[in-house]
């Protein structure tokens, strides 16, 4: 097997930096929009408090391990991806 | 021996009936959280989450169906965090579980090594390179 060329090989990549590029956006956008809710939920100065829309007793109930669970994961996915391209030689090179 | 009778007795009454308040005390307050439950249990606000199954498995459900609670605002919440969790989901499925041929943390973990261009390209496209 040959080694390419770094030009064509970053060529070759350009599609995938921009699947990349817009994964990470739509996973930052989200997770911003859950910690948004989840704040808004339980800040006691929120619309939805002072309204009492819902009881205090509910919202304590409420455990949010699924959101939590999800953000976990979306953190570890954004970190691993951050800490490959981060510490991969060949990508600062070319 | 009287005063010494006296003084061991008054101590073991005392601490019976110390007992006796406490038990009935604890009776009293269970009952009282038994009933407040009951109340909380019937208030819609708080309510159980009513499930919703649907016969008809040819339909495909949407978490507007499934969840449906009497309490409307409740319902919103629960279905936002279901869409946006889904969400999250998919895409970190698109960096770190799917097949290391398709997964994104693969691509970078082999750039530059022999390995990327089977990764990238397949293990059949890599003769044409070559």
């Amino acid at each position: 097997m040959v080694p390419e060329i770094p030009e064509i090989l970053t060529g070759r990549m350009l599609p995938i930096y921009q699947e990349l590029f817009e994964i990470v956006e739509k996973l930052s956008t989200i997770l911003i929009n859950v910690v948004n809710q989840i704040h808004c939920l339980t800040d006691k100065t929120s619309k939805i408090n002072s309204e009492r829309v819902f009881s205090r007793n509910l919202l304590k109930k409420c455990g949010f391990i699924q959101p939590f669970e999800v953000l976990g994961n979306t953190l570890l996915a954004i970190l691993t991806l951050d800490t490959l391209i981060r510490e991969n030689v060949n990508i600062l090179k070319d | 021996m009287r005063k010494l009778k006296t003084h061991i007795a008054q101590p073991f009454e005392d601490s019976l009936e110390r007992s006796q308040k406490f038990l009935n005390d604890h009776i009293e307050k269970l009952i009282t959280f038994e009933e407040s439950k009951e109340l909380t249990w019937q208030n819609p606000v708080e309510g159980p989450l009513i499930t919703n199954r649907q016969t008809n498995l040819q339909k495909s459900l949407s978490i507007f169906d499934l969840v449906d609670t009497p309490n409307k605002t409740l319902n919103k919440l629960i279905s936002v965090f279901g869409i946006l969790a889904e969400e999250l989901k998919v895409l970190t499925d698109r960096v770190l579980n799917y097949s290391i041929f398709q997964a994104l943390f693969s691509i970078f973990f082999c750039y530059g090594n022999c390995l990327f261009q089977i990764i990238c390209f397949g293990p059949r496209n890599t003769s044409n390179t070559a």
